[in-house]
């Protein structure tokens, strides 16, 4: 009862304190723990006390505990406390802190540090003994009760770990309705000593990071064994995304897991931000992109070719007359026939190449950006692309990239004559790649027949700056604009940068989108967080949405795996079979 | 006698008539047509012993047929399969000559589709009704001359890459006459994907025909009980996109009651679009 009053106290310290309000800029914690007696033996004069090392060299204030649990040799929870932590930022804490201790013997003391992002763990064992024993104990660490400790960690007894796989009983990790959220968690204990402790999970909403449920279970793991559990989990009231962190902490070992799920995400509904000028501002962009020459160069690389594909280096000519190129790849077969295309866009800073499909002819669009060595030459400065201009939204480069990716589909339909069906164009992509695909679907409407995307990024970049407390993993996107805020702070707000960023996402063009939307998102995405994909998806026009397909994956973060790029292909020749009518 | 054989050898060589690939879904809104012709002929049967005689008085059966077989997409995981022969079957010995030519046993049917979470493998089961589009008026007969109806399931899969495999296994029951016949036929293909779009299929299959009425008979709807097995190997090259022509040959193995010859057939698997 005192250990599992004990470890929920240390995990609503972690809940109540939440992880770093902002994410950490350059620079580290450092954490270490180590004994003021050398030796390890303890005595009423020389108190049981080990000395707490953190020097945070980042420009963040670390909040977070420590929690240390104190046993017997032989795996006896003795004694468990939980202390917060606050340490501003550039500073450093050295403290000793005593353990309240006084029965003589040998003992194990594992501590836990966890700060904002940081989760450190140290095992140390002791003695504590009477003055008058002072020798015996110095004997005793020699002796057996106590030399079996290292014993074991020279023999690798000390060495393994517990795997936990955490499985949803819905494979997509998608619940409704009132029935339980399932999960099956199979636990592997490695090590060659018995386990004993705890696992605990707590489950917070993605976007606010509020504890919604948490729970603690006793677990006894034999040596080298498996155990089965099952978690049945009541269903969140609301719709949402929601993140559970499973806790486990045994004689040896602690670690957290994460995982996440969807609750109703049909009915996940996200604000819009889109500016009352947001159509006249692309329109004014298409026009000026229409008044560019393309000059189209079509150019064969034989290199690239194949026998099967003939392949072609196509430039054009794009907003500010940039050149930009693409690459087309026809099949053989079908040449001399009117065949679909498929446009695929790139991620961020990917170099595109050719792709080679049977049935389909490509054309891999390589905007600008994309090539990071070519893009710094117009960034002298080397200032991220993702904040390149993003003071003008006319200036933005966002602005030109879009419109580059337009121009290759007007390429496309400037070119019917090399087989293209017109009426069976689709567009495609990833990461980046796939908010490009989603903001082309919007912007021409009826040309394109469908739109395929995983991971979109971009989605909402509100959210997405409204949530990064609660993201794990600092992406590209809030690293940018979190360094450009820091950096401009006397001349540029957040709501501004928001403002302007908001000509931008994807989610407000998407409810012009005409064609079918096939949409794979990893549920611990970083980059582009499911609760902004899912929510960009909703605001698709419902007659669309009747058409259009989600797929999720509670175990990836920013992939989907091999299973749905098969799919892809199924959901292509499925949708490209029959053209616009 | 040679009635029998003949029909039991009809039998045996409509099953033959498709490219056998992969049994996935075709796809939605899709479309494979697969018009084929078939000749086979046989001078030898399988006694009620299962030994190889000669047939009597100089015997030769033989048959062409000229077949569409067609799976059509309905949905991502159902298909609407059928397949309509048009035959002309001979029987011939050193006393008689007899040629009958018709539509055969037709069937329409639906396959259902069940991926594995990979979606390289699938679980598949067919059913579907045999409409006779004959009547056996004449000799030799083109078939039962009976309504019936199959139900199978097949498992599909790649054994490794640019392979693949079935197995596979048939009910079939015919209704119109009390005692059947009841078919069981069990399949196993595989194939393999050679360089520059070629295709090689290797097929084994065994049927088994029970029926109450076990009297060897040359009336065809009064024999019914018999058993075969076969192989046969298939080359197929794709030729463009939505045309893959290909040869298959074939040959009884072992039999009970059953025709024993050889057999070859040209089918042109024709994608839609």
């Amino acid at each position: 009862m005192k250990r599992f009053f004990c470890f929920m106290l240390f995990l609503l310290l972690l809940a109540t304190k939440g992880m770093a309000k902002n994410a950490e800029a350059l620079g580290q914690v450092a954490i270490g723990i180590s004994p003021t007696e050398k030796s390890g033996i303890f005595n009423n004069k020389k108190r049981i006390k080990y000395r707490l090392d953190i020097k945070n060299s980042t420009k963040v204030d670390q909040m977070g505990a420590l929690y240390y649990e104190l046993k017997s040799l032989d795996g006896e929870s003795l004694l468990e406390r939980t202390f917060d932590i606050n340490i501003p930022s550039k500073k450093a804490i050295n403290n000793d802190f005593e353990i309240p201790f006084e029965t003589p013997g040998a003992y194990l003391i594992t501590f836990t540090v966890v700060l904002n992002k940081e989760k450190r763990t140290f095992n140390f064992s002791f003695d504590f003994v009477t003055r008058e024993k002072t020798d015996k104990a110095v004997e005793r660490s020699n002796s057996k009760s106590s030399k079996d400790f290292f014993d074991a960690e020279k023999d690798g007894e000390m060495e393994g770990e517990i795997k936990i796989t955490m499985k949803p009983s819905n494979i997509d990790g998608i619940f409704v309705g009132k029935s339980n959220i399932r999960y099956n968690v199979n636990l592997q204990n490695t090590y060659k000593l018995a386990q004993t402790g705890t696992i605990g999970y707590q489950i917070k909403d993605a976007i606010n990071g509020k504890l919604v449920s948490q729970k603690v279970f006793d677990i006894k793991l034999a040596k080298r064994s498996s155990k089965k559990l099952n978690f049945s989990i009541s269903p969140p009231v609301y719709p949402g995304i929601y993140n559970i962190e499973i806790a486990i902490n045994t004689s040896t070992y602690d670690d957290t897991t994460h995982y996440s799920f969807g609750y109703e995400i049909g009915q996940i509904s996200t604000p819009f931000h889109r500016p009352n000028d947001f159509d006249d501002f692309w329109k004014e962009a298409m026009e000026e992109l229409a008044a560019v020459n393309p000059a189209y160069k079509m150019t064969e690389d034989f290199e690239k070719s194949t026998a099967k594909h003939k392949v072609y280096r196509v430039e054009m000519s794009s907003l500010a007359d940039t050149r930009i190129y693409g690459w087309l790849s026809i099949p053989t077969t079908l040449l001399g026939s009117k065949f679909p295309v498929l446009v695929g866009y790139g991620g961020y800073h990917i170099v595109l190449e050719p792709i080679y499909f049977d049935e389909f002819a490509s054309f891999m669009l390589n905007a600008r950006g994309a090539d990071k060595a070519a893009f710094k030459l117009l960034d002298p400065e080397d200032i991220e692309m993702i904040v390149y201009n993003v003071e003008d939204p006319k200036k933005y480069i966002f602005r030109s990239m879009y419109m580059d990716c337009i121009r290759a589909v007007d390429f496309i339909f400037a070119n019917e004559d090399l087989g293209f069906d017109l009426k069976r164009v689709a567009v495609f992509g990833g990461s980046q790649g796939g908010s490009l695909s989603l903001m082309v679907a919007g912007l021409l409407g009826s040309k394109i027949q469908t739109c395929m995307a995983d991971n979109p990024t971009y989605c909402d970049f509100h959210l997405n700056l409204a949530m990064q407390d609660n993201i794990r993993e600092e992406s590209f996107i809030l690293k940018g604009f979190n360094s450009y805020l820091e950096e401009n702070r006397n001349t540029m707000s957040q709501g501004v940068l928001l403002n302007n960023l908001s000509y931008f996402e994807i989610q407000n063009f998407v409810p012009k989108i005409k064609c079918s939307v096939l949409l794979g998102i990893g549920l611990l995405d970083p980059l582009a967080p499911a609760v902004t994909t899912i929510g960009m998806y909703n605001k698709l026009n419902p007659e669309v949405i009747k058409m259009s397909e989600i797929y999720t994956f509670p175990q990836l973060a920013h992939e989907v795996p091999d299973r749905h790029n098969t799919f892809k292909s199924i959901w292509f020749y499925e949708k490209l079979a029959k053209g616009k009518k | 006698m040679n009635k029998l054989l003949l029909s039991l050898w009809m039998f045996l060589i409509l099953g033959f008539t498709q490219v056998a690939k992969a049994d996935w879904p075709v796809g939605k809104h899709r479309m494979i047509l697969t018009p084929s012709y078939t000749y086979s002929r046989a001078t030898k049967y399988f006694n009620a012993d299962k030994r190889i005689e000669n047939n009597p008085f100089g015997g030769k059966f033989a048959s062409n047929t000229m077949s569409l077989y067609g799976v059509v997409g309905l949905g991502r995981k159902t298909d609407l399969v059928f397949n309509v022969p048009f035959t002309s079957v001979s029987s011939q010995n050193i006393l008689d000559k007899q040629t009958h030519a018709g539509v055969g046993d037709s069937y329409i049917g639906l396959s259902f589709h069940t991926p594995a979470k990979d979606l390289k493998k699938y679980f598949t089961v067919k059913l579907g009704a045999i409409i006779p589009l004959y009547s056996n008026t004449k000799e030799p007969y083109l078939g039962l001359g009976s309504k019936g109806f199959f139900i199978g399931a097949n498992y599909s899969f790649n054994v490794k890459k640019k392979t693949f495999a079935i197995i596979e296994g048939i009910f079939t029951s015919f209704i119109d006459q009390p005692d059947g016949p009841n078919k069981l036929n069990l399949n196993l293909i595989y194939g393999i994907e050679l360089p520059k779009s070629n295709l090689l299929i290797f097929t084994l299959n065994h049927e088994n025909s029970y029926s109450a009425d076990k009297t060897f008979t040359a009336n065809l709807n009064a024999n019914k009980d018999f058993m075969f097995g076969s192989a046969g190997v298939t080359y197929g090259k794709k030729i463009s996109r939505t045309i893959m022509p290909s040869v298959k040959a074939f040959y009884t193995i072992y039999g009970r009651n059953a025709g024993q010859g050889i057999g070859v057939a040209f089918s042109m698997a024709i994608k839609i679009p």
